[in-house]
């Protein structure tokens, strides 16, 4: 079973943005690149081949979905699983995504300490239903 | 009668003309005069033309009479046919009006059938009783102290009075009561002739809202709570279901909506037959936009049972909770992006994983990390407010044991409660209680009266949990050993951010919004949420909720389980 290793995070709140590298380098050893909006992050996606995308739900110019679904038609990233985050914790929006393939949708505000930790839950239990097919 | 009187005149004429002309002769004969001589050589010379002078006068008498009898005879037939059309005048007026016959101070002295049977009371119990006692007011009654004042005055009285009917209900009495006065002006008696104009006066009122109901923006349908036959639909109820008076009353509530289910109807309305609440409110997506209908029952004079739903178009005011859901939303988001930043910082600094903190910091990181939690925690009472306000909480009811829910509650908020050096303790001797309600919801409900009975008790004491059964209901209760809630206060325990000041302040600080969240959620399942509390003893915070209709027609089978 692979382990996750890269991480895109998306996000275009710069201090969350720091918040997360701390959490997902320093406590989650993961490695991380980051980007402050939908398009860049289509620029940045192929160079940097991510494991797992982490996207914000609510951006200006492009959505959290609107990149996903941009990023999933990048060559080589069809199938890279998506964790969201949102500061609408609204039942009906996070099932929506769920529904959609999201691995998980985080609530904001995330515990940094834990974040990487969820991560990594995610990422198994993809992997499990991955092996079972 | 001027035939009579014309009769009359003439035969009196004939009898004082006869009677005349022989006292003139007779007088002449016995007197002398120069006439006497005349008659005399009339009497002698001509005793044929005597004769028939006498002839004349006897038969003239005689006509006058049999005129005279005939007149008397025709007399007694026509006061025979007036005695006769009399009768028949009061056996009228007898059986239309209601007529009594009252003394001075207004004692009934004589009573009609329809008067007995308008009052439900007999001849025997109605004489001699006042007139007063009869009207709606009693004695005060101002009409009828008018009326006796008018009556006394000699003046004819006529106008409506309120008294009350057979069966206690309110009659509508339209009469005219005239006086008699003896010569010398003192008033004997008073005679009263009434009809009941109730049915009148309620066509009248009927017709008055039956246009108020036309004007109106809402829909009302009036409808049999047995066979669900309409009954009445206002000009708008109309126009929805492309009806017309004269079609409605053969139709049925459930011709007005193509999407209408009877049992789902009977299941929706049964509180309003347990008496548990007087009206039921349901909103539905109809094609024409959102509604949100009212339904209560009417009990018409009959006795009948009729429904009476109200339907309002809700579609404006579904747009505006859409604004206002979707404003809390952004407004919450803009809240919560920078408290991630502000908590997501404290907790990497207070973690040490960026280097070590000092004695002197950690309690400054605390104090911070302490108020963006409660900050955050705002935000989600706010929100969770706003929520259930807009319509889009789920509330979602299933039938639930309350003994095992109260026993995850306890394990729930061990943590709550180890914090505040406070044990939760679960005392019931129930076995099982099953009610209907939202396992989540209800729990933050739970969470909410028990981390304030946890804040609020003692160091090392404990929090009692209580469950009992009270009728129809089940009653949940939450005590605890505190300082209790001064009666003064009762009313701002349920208002928004309501805090009360005795609150040890080094223990956690609620949000303030935690007992209007919680009274809002117990109300959304038609419970009740209230307290007790004695000042320096102690408060118990109790939940009402009903007994799940499930389990009441299924009682012997969840006894039997109980008793496994």
């Amino acid at each position: 079973m692979r382990e996750l290793c890269k991480v895109l995070h998306v996000d275009d709140d710069d201090d969350i943005r720091m918040i997360a590298r701390m959490a997902l380098e320093v406590v989650g050893s993961l490695d991380v690149h980051q980007c402050a909006s939908g398009p860049q992050a289509i620029a940045d996606a192929a160079a940097f081949a991510p494991d797992l995308f982490l996207l914000d739900y609510m951006m200006p110019e492009m959505s959290g979905e609107d990149t996903l679904r941009a990023l999933r038609k990048i060559p080589g990233l069809e199938h890279v699983p998506a964790i969201f985050m949102t500061a609408r914790v609204q039942p009906d929006i996070a099932k929506a995504l769920l529904d959609d393939g999201a691995l998980a949708v985080i609530p904001k505000p995330f515990d940094p300490m834990e974040l990487g930790t969820q991560l990594h839950a995610a990422w198994q239990s993809q992997q499990v239903v991955r092996l079972r097919a | 009668m001027q035939r009579i009187g014309h009769n009359r005149t003439f035969s009196v004429a004939i009898i004082l003309i006869a009677a005349a002309t022989t006292i003139a002769a007779f007088s002449a004969i016995l007197f002398g005069g120069p006439a006497a001589s005349q008659i005399k050589v009339l009497l002698a010379n001509n005793s044929t033309e005597l004769f028939v002078f006498y002839f004349l006068l006897i038969s003239t008498l005689g006509l006058a009479l049999r005129r005279r009898t005939d007149i008397l005879r025709l007399q007694t037939s026509l006061m025979e046919h007036q005695a006769v059309e009399f009768d028949l005048q009061d056996r009228a007026l007898q059986a239309h009006a209601i007529v009594s016959v009252t003394d001075r101070d207004g004692i009934l002295l004589m009573v009609n059938e329809n008067f007995e049977s308008a009052f439900g009371k007999t001849r025997d119990q109605l004489l001699g009783m006042s007139e007063a006692d009869l009207h709606w007011d009693g004695r005060d009654d101002q009409t009828f102290l008018d009326m006796q004042r008018q009556l006394q005055s000699g003046q004819t009285w006529t106008g409506e009075s309120r008294v009350r009917g057979a069966d206690g209900s309110m009659l509508c009495m339209q009469g005219t009561v005239v006086p008699f006065h003896d010569k010398s002006g003192r008033l004997i008696k008073n005679v009263a002739i009434r009809t009941d104009v109730t049915n009148a006066r309620k066509a009248k009122d009927a017709r008055f809202l039956k246009t108020l109901f036309d004007q109106l923006h809402d829909e009302v349908y009036i409808y049999d709570v047995d066979t669900l036959a309409i009954r009445y639909m206002n000009l708008r109820a109309m126009d929805r279901c492309n009806m017309s008076p004269e079609t409605i009353t053969s139709k049925r509530i459930s011709d007005c909506d193509p999407a209408f289910e009877e049992g789902a109807f009977r299941a929706y309305v049964a509180p309003l037959f347990t008496k548990e609440t007087e009206s039921v409110t349901v909103e539905v997506d109809q094609a024409k936009g959102p509604v949100e209908v009212k339904t209560r029952i009417y009990t018409a004079d009959d006795g009948q049972e009729l429904f009476v739903s109200v339907l309002r178009d809700i579609t404006e005011r579904k747009r505006i909770e859409r604004a206002r859901l979707e404003t809390v939303s952004v407004v919450s988001h803009e809240l919560r992006t920078p408290l991630t930043s502000i908590k997501g910082a404290l907790r990497l600094l207070k973690s040490g994983v960026l280097g070590p903190i000092s004695d002197e910091m950690r309690p400054i990181l605390e104090i911070a990390d302490r108020n963006s939690e409660r900050l955050l925690l705002v935000v989600n009472d706010i929100l969770d407010l706003e929520k259930i306000r807009a319509g889009k909480m789920d509330f979602t009811p299933k039938p639930t044991d309350l003994v095992a829910f109260l026993s995850d509650a306890v394990s729930m908020n061990k943590g709550y409660g180890d914090e505040h050096n406070v044990r939760f303790a679960l005392e019931t001797s129930l076995q099982s209680a099953t009610a209907d309600i939202n396992y989540d919801r209800m729990m933050q409900v739970m969470s909410n009266l028990m981390s304030n009975a946890a804040k609020f008790s003692p160091t090392g004491g404990t929090v009692r949990i209580g469950l009992e059964q009270r009728k129809n209901r089940f009653r949940v209760t939450v005590s605890d050993d505190g300082p209790g809630i001064p009666e003064s206060a009762r009313q701002a325990v349920f208002e928004s951010f309501a805090q009360l000041d005795n609150v040890d302040t080094s223990k956690r600080k609620g949000t303030g919004l935690g007992l209007t969240i919680s009274k809002t959620i117990v109300d959304a399942h038609r419970g009740k949420l209230d307290f007790h509390s004695t000042v320096g003893k102690g408060t118990t915070f109790f939940v009402d909720l009903p007994i799940s209709v499930a389990s009441q027609q299924d009682d012997t089978g969840s006894t039997a389980i109980a008793a496994e």
